[in-house]
């Protein structure tokens, strides 16, 4: 059945034994990309702008919701009426710092002090008055 | 009986209070009197101004009589008001604790004398009979303007030192109080406090040291006060009055170093 042709056409002779050796006549002038390469790298620039994406969204989101946090008023808490001892520490004062004597030295500083500020050197008031000497009725 | 008693005491207390009241409204009384006189010497300087604007440009007999009126006037309230001025300074001297008898006597003689003068000058004026004696009388007073303007600078120096040394005073008594303080606390102290306390102690003294040694050049310098022009005499004066500032200030540094030495002790730790 294979065989079998019409008659007056020249016998089909197949040459593919013959052929079998022969190289291609033109071979391409740069070796084509290995369909492998070409597969893994476009996901991992993916990923990677995936991820950056993320990463910036995640940022702003953030620094939103911190601005959100700003504006909302925070409970203010009330001052409680007895302060522990241990945020106020006093210095503690010496037995003289109570006794009569010091608190008058203390006294007659504090006026002396203000004595000398209010003292004035330049007192205006004991400027000698301005006059005029020359009468100017010479005529010249 | 208690009424009487307190009557009495009322008396007493009034009596002791009068003088006081007379020495603080002295030198308020001569101010006031100084600024009146003033005001009249100014309200007669623009009259006789006025009527020698008229005698120069006319020279007629009217503005002459004029001129000679106001001058009169003018020159005779001049004397008034140096007077008064003069009296304002005798008060606030009177009035000056921190000044030494002997340096308020001295600066109170100057005045005196001063007085005297214008006294002396003023009594030749209603015997003015023309333009030129009014100016001859006027010359008189010019020719001494200066002098008198020296003894003025003086006092006002001699005031400002006598209120420096009446501050001085207080100093001493509550550096001396303080110091007794410390010394008798020291027991109670530890040694490094106690050494502490004694520097601040030798600060405070220093500053004083530096006040009295201000002092000392103030009055040598009021001394030199002369001076052949107004201008000189000033240039003198101004320096004076800068280093009255600089006494001042060494009380004050002083004084604020007393505080922190009272802050110091006032704490054990």
């Amino acid at each position: 059945m294979e065989n079998e042709q019409p008659a007056g056409t020249p016998p089909i002779t197949t040459d593919i034994q013959e052929n079998a050796t022969l190289e291609p006549a033109l071979q391409p002038s740069s070796a084509p990309v290995p369909p492998e390469m070409t597969k893994k790298r476009v996901p991992w620039v993916a990923i990677l702008l995936g991820v950056a994406i993320l990463m910036m969204g995640a940022i702003y989101g953030l620094q939103v919701g911190r601005s959100v946090k700003v504006q909302t008023p925070t409970p203010s808490v009330a001052p409680t009426a007895n302060p522990t001892t241990e945020t106020v520490k006093q210095r503690e004062l010496a037995p003289v710092a109570t006794a009569s004597a010091f608190l008058e030295i203390e006294r007659s500083i504090a006026s002396l002090s203000a004595a000398i500020n209010a003292m004035n050197t330049n007192d205006t008031s004991l400027n000698p008055p301005s006059i005029e000497l020359p009468l100017g009725l010479e005529t010249k | 009986m208690r009424g009487k008693a307190a009557l009495i005491v009322l008396l007493f207390i009034s009596t002791l209070a009068t003088p006081i009241r007379q020495i603080f409204a002295s030198s308020e009384t001569a101010y006031k009197d100084y600024l009146y006189q003033f005001d009249q010497y100014r309200t007669k300087q623009n009259n006789f101004k006025v009527a020698r604007t008229e005698y120069l440009k006319y020279k007629t007999l009217l503005a002459e009589t004029t001129a000679l009126d106001t001058v009169k006037a003018m020159l005779s309230q001049r004397d008034q008001l140096l007077r008064s001025y003069l009296l304002l300074l005798n008060e606030k001297l009177n009035e000056n604790t921190g000044l030494s008898t002997g340096d308020r006597q001295m600066y109170q003689t100057m005045i005196q004398n001063e007085l005297k003068f214008l006294e002396t000058h003023s009594q030749l004026i209603p015997s003015i009979g023309s333009l030129t004696d009014a100016t001859n009388v006027s010359k008189q007073l010019e020719s001494h303007y200066l002098v008198l303007e020296i003894s003025i600078r003086q006092t006002i120096v001699a005031l400002g030192q006598g209120d420096l040394q009446k501050l001085n005073k207080q100093y001493d008594m509550a550096f001396k109080a303080l110091t007794d303080l410390s010394k008798a606390n020291a027991s109670t102290v530890t040694p490094q406090k106690q050494g502490t306390i004694e520097r601040w102690i030798l600060q405070i003294n220093n500053k004083q040291n530096l006040f009295q040694q201000k002092m000392d050049q103030i009055s040598v310098a009021t001394g030199q006060i002369k001076g052949t022009s107004e201008q000189e005499m000033n240039i003198l004066f101004v320096g004076v009055q800068k280093n009255l500032g600089e006494a001042k200030q060494y009380l004050l540094e002083g004084t604020s170093y007393m505080q922190e030495l009272v802050n110091l002790i006032r704490y054990q730790d």
